[in-house]
């Protein structure tokens, strides 16, 4: 008997099989990241929204009218509040002697500039793009980076505004960029130390160095003022060795900007070593010998190599303090005092304090959130190129 | 006994009018016990759920119990809830937000604020038992267009804390809070009072309504005493001010008399004085909340707090004084500092009574550019 031929089926085309591969990738990656997102949407762009609307009085606090002769808000549409917080003009002072006025609006787009050569500046010239970006870098901290010494903290170049909040914000971005710059070059040596210096249990070590971060805040804000205090641990050993009256104590560790910082970087410290040793963890140690082999010394093979590669994490170290510390609040409230008064604070001033205007506390948020977002979305996209080694 | 004759048809024998009079008797009783457990049932039920109380802390279920224990004595088993409040404007944001609090406790500058606020409604004095042993001067300051808005509770001054050992005043005056010599061991209050202040200390006619000219003034002194660094601390949280103060970070601070109370009894060296200008005085006012569904609930609340006991019992523990007359605290030192022997402690010349303040406002931005200085 003859065998009946069978008909196999038609092979599916490689093109749909790949499309109904691609389909079922994009189906579960919406369905993994749709909780995220709805996280995202309710908690953070609704809310936004209607700060939004707050800032230019479409929405207002007080629910009647003698209310809102109490609060002073906005009736309707107006930028009235922003026109009042960036009317005022800024001055950018350096060195202590020469100084120069400018409109709020000014400086911000000479900033922005600043930013964009810092994160573009080999892209925008080949010759001399690294200049633009070292220069650039160096204007954008020169008017916010201190040497916290004392009550007057020394620094190269100031701005300050006649507008209380603008005042208030670049006393807020000082004091994050010098927390901010401190704490890297404090987790850099020892993030170094733990990529190159150790070769057995190289984790343990790095448990054992962020564990402070694991306690809680405050009770390592408190432990700060009992040990700054006049009468505090720093202070008491200073009168027992008798480099110190008990009349005399050191001042200016309690309640001051110095105080701010100094709890701000030790609170961030642990934190950012593990960005800064993830970086030089990933440095290819096989670079490192072919310059020692080609004649280059340590500083240079740290200069021309190490830096460059681990410099995504040394700025996304950076941002990581400076971001949140910009709009800190419950640091200042407990040891900044009066001299330490920062932007957040008077941020929670306007809806939950004595001021109670959620209007203006509004415009000060949202002002807030866009610089945060600008040099977010910027330096994002100078992590993602990467820096690049030099030969 | 009975031949079949109705009881209304014949004489009754003494045994049965007895049985009758028991009987009636005892249906009068339940009648009447029914009548009073129905009445009761009506209003529990039309009252029904926990009292809220807005309060600042300390005076609830943190410390203060003893101010309502006459409350829950009547009402056992129904405890108060208490939510706090940091400051007025604090209070009536969260009413804004749509708390409804039965009792809230602004001070008595605030009293038109809420009043006008709609949050609020006046109370019934006749259902306030202890009303007539409160000081008259505190209930006249509760009033608002002529209803009675606040009920007076605890009062006390603003005025200067200092270490005797460590600070020698050249006069005992509002400007103490400034002085150059003690340039970063002063304390102000995190308020706008302290534009009040200064305004007392510049000679201003009226600084609870300070003109736009006078305000700048008053701002300006104090704004250049900060970049001076001369404050050292803006305090918003008593206890920590208090910690500060005890640990010798300062030396002097706009203070309230229990401040100093906690002070002595830790054996530091104070002294709590008036200036010559006037100490700022303060009443706290119970206000009813509107349309509160437990109307009897809320001025029993407030009646318990302005027992003589309730006020005793402040005035020892908290060294605050209490509206109450009749109440007088154990320590000899406390009734001076409190003046509560002269009735007319809190009024003019004696000390400046806290008052709305109608451009509240212009007060607030003076003040938070007086911190960003």
């Amino acid at each position: 008997m003859a065998q009946r031929a069978t008909v196999a089926a038609p092979p599916i085309p490689i093109e749909e099989r790949a499309w109904a591969r691609r389909a079922q990738d994009r189906l579960a990656t919406y369905a993994l990241t749709t909780p995220a997102l709805a996280l995202l949407l309710v908690f953070f762009l609704v809310p936004i929204y209607f700060v939004v609307r707050y800032s230019i009085g479409l929405e207002r606090f007080a629910q009647n009218e003698a209310a809102a002769e109490l609060t002073g808000e906005l009736a309707g549409f107006s930028t009235e509040l922003w026109r009042e917080f960036l009317s005022p003009g800024v001055e950018l002072e350096v060195l202590g002697t020469a100084s120069v006025h400018m409109p709020a609006w000014v400086l911000g787009v000479f900033f922005a500039a600043l930013v964009i050569g810092a994160v573009f500046g080999p892209q925008l010239s080949e010759r001399y793009g690294g200049w633009i970006r070292t220069g650039a870098f160096l204007l954008l901290l020169a008017p916010f980076l201190t040497i916290p010494a004392g009550n007057n903290l020394l620094r190269v170049a100031e701005l300050s505004s006649e507008g209380d909040f603008l005042r208030l914000f670049f006393r807020s971005v000082t004091m994050a960029t010098t927390s901010a710059i401190w704490a890297v070059i404090i987790a850099f040596p020892i993030a170094y130390f733990l990529a190159f210096g150790i070769k057995k249990s190289k984790y343990i070590w790095l448990l054992i160095v962020i564990a402070p971060f694991l306690t809680s805040y405050l009770l390592r804000i408190f432990a700060w003022k009992i040990i700054l205090g006049d009468q505090g641990l720093f202070n008491s050993a200073l009168f027992e060795l008798g480099l110190r009256d008990p009349d005399n104590p050191v001042s200016f560790l309690i309640y001051s900007q110095f105080t701010v910082i100094l709890v701000l970087l030790y609170a961030w410290v642990p934190f950012i070593i593990l960005p800064i040793f993830i970086a030089l963890e990933s440095v290819d140690r096989r670079l490192l010998e072919a310059a020692t082999d080609m004649g280059a010394s340590r500083l240079q093979a740290m200069r021309k190599i190490t830096l460059p590669l681990a410099a995504p994490g040394i700025v996304a170290a950076f941002l990581f303090v400076f971001i949140p510390s910009i709009g800190e609040y419950v640091t200042p409230s407990l040891v900044g005092g009066n001299n330490g008064y920062m932007f957040g604070q008077a941020i929670a001033s306007q809806f939950v304090g004595g001021a109670l205007n959620w209007q203006t506390g509004s415009v000060l948020s949202i002002f807030l959130l866009c610089v945060v977002l600008f040099l977010a979305l910027s330096t994002s996209r100078f992590l993602r190129a990467g820096g690049g080694a030099t030969t | 006994m009975s031949n079949g004759q109705d009881l209304s048809e014949r004489r009754l024998s003494r045994e049965e009018l007895l049985k009758l009079a028991a009987v009636a008797g005892g249906a009068g009783l339940l009648a009447g016990r029914a009548s009073v457990a129905g009445a009761a049932l009506e209003r529990l039920s039309a009252e029904s759920g926990q009292l809220q109380v807005l309060d600042w802390a300390g005076y609830g279920y943190d410390g203060g119990q003893a101010m309502f224990a006459q409350y829950l004595k009547k009402y056992p088993g129904e405890k108060p809830k208490f939510t706090n409040m940091t400051s007025e404007t604090n209070a009536l944001a969260k009413m804004s937000q749509g708390l409804k609090p039965d009792v809230v406790r602004p001070y008595v500058g605030y009293v038109r604020d809420f009043a006008e606020s709609g949050f609020v409604q006046p109370w019934n004095p006749k259902l306030i038992s202890n009303l007539k042993y409160l000081n008259p001067n505190m209930v006249k300051a509760g009033q608002y267009k002529g209803k009675q808005y606040g009920i007076p509770a605890d009062w006390g001054f603003d005025a200067i804390l200092y270490r005797t050992d460590k600070v020698k005043p050249k006069e005992i005056a509002w400007s103490l809070l400034w002085d150059e010599r003690y340039a970063g061991k002063i304390s102000w209050w995190d308020d706008l009072y302290m534009l009040v202040v200064a305004g007392y200390a510049l000679g201003v006619k009226n600084p609870w309504q300070q003109t736009t000219g006078e305000l700048k003034r008053s701002q300006q002194l104090l704004a250049s005493a900060v970049k001076k660094h001369i404050p050292r601390l803006f305090w918003s949280d008593e206890l920590a001010m208090q910690t500060a103060f005890a640990a010798g970070d300062i030396w002097i601070v706009y203070a309230w008399p229990a401040d100093w109370a906690a002070m002595k009894s830790k054996g530091l060296k104070v002294r709590y004085v008036h200036p010559k200008e006037g100490a700022i005085s303060w009443i706290g006012m119970f206000m009813q909340g509107k349309d509160t569904p437990r109307p009897e609930h809320a001025h029993a609340y407030v009646d318990a707090w302005s027992s003589k006991q309730s006020g005793t019992w402040l005035e020892n523990n908290y060294a605050y004084g209490h509206a109450n007359t009749r109440s007088r605290p154990e320590s000899q030192d406390l009734l001076r500092v409190l003046k509560l022997t002269n009735p007319n402690a809190l009024k003019e010349p004696n000390a400046h009574i806290d008052r709305y303040i109608p451009n509240r406002q212009e007060y607030a931005e003076a003040g938070e550019a007086v911190k960003a200085a």
